[in-house]
């Protein structure tokens, strides 16, 4: 007991320590050292490959409604999926900085919200040209005689 | 509860994009979907889950870097070792089947 009582009291002591050393992001940190550039893009690139398919279906859709144009349909569809992304999270957020455990101006989480953004946005994009260029095909198969 | 929540995302994230797949493939989803797709896309909602409903703080303990380590192992090496694996056995698949159709 009273060795599980010393473990605890030597990691609450790291934990205070580190929360002092080192800026406390959203993703921890590790020994006491901040996280290496490495880890964050990887991050960012798994954390926007996530919210992809989310504005793929956004654009989608918009684009069923006739809203075309590939900038402004691909930039809601990205606003769209970080809206919802953020929607979820905010309750969930809300719990945590109650606790005190993030600072509120996590850099980290920041730009994890620039990478799904700058990865939905190109992928809609792409997602949208290949769209148009599929409807022009198809367009371009109708016999003209038939409206005739 | 929590590991709930992250299993119910994740079946919804595979669900949610397997529908949207099966749109764009015109109403019908290739054989090869279920194999080779559906298990990664099922690891990428169980991270996805991991970044939308992150550990509560914990004194004794590191949440947020066994949530960094949670999101790598489902978003990044689960998938890519799956991936490898399961698009190996296809082409190797696909090769006895063509060899076969020459004969």
């Amino acid at each position: 007991m009273t060795f599980a009582a010393t473990i605890t009291s030597a990691l609450r002591t790291t934990m205070g320590a580190v929360a002092q050393d080192v800026p406390v992001n959203e993703f921890g940190v590790w020994d006491g050292h901040p996280t290496p550039w490495w880890e964050t893009a990887l991050l960012l690139l798994v954390t926007g490959l996530m919210a992809l398919p989310v504005a793929l279906m956004i654009a989608w859709l918009l684009f069923r409604l006739r809203f075309q144009n590939i900038i402004v349909t691909a930039s809601l569809a990205a606003a769209g999926a970080l809206a919802v992304f953020l929607m979820v999270r905010a309750y969930n957020m809300a719990n945590i900085a109650k606790q005190d455990a993030l600072i509120p101006d996590d850099p980290q989480f920041r730009l994890m919200l620039v990478a799904m953004f700058v990865v939905s946005l190109i992928g809609s994009m792409v997602f949208m040209t290949w769209l148009k260029k599929k409807q022009e095909l198809a367009l371009s198969e109708i016999d003209p005689e038939i409206f005739e | 509860m929590s590991s709930f929540l992250d299993l119910l995302t994740a079946f919804a994230f595979t669900v949610a994009c397997s529908g949207f797949a099966s749109i764009m493939f015109g109403g019908k989803l290739p054989k090869w979907w279920f194999w080779i797709v559906a298990v990664p896309l099922f690891s990428w909602g169980l991270a996805l889950a991991v970044a939308l409903f992150p550990r509560p703080f914990s004194p004794d303990f590191n949440t947020g870097r066994a949530d960094f380590i949670a999101l790598v192992f489902f978003g990044v090496v689960l998938p890519t070792a799956y991936l490898a694996v399961a698009l190996s056995i296809a082409l190797v698949r696909w090769s006895l089947k063509s060899r076969a159709a020459k004969k």
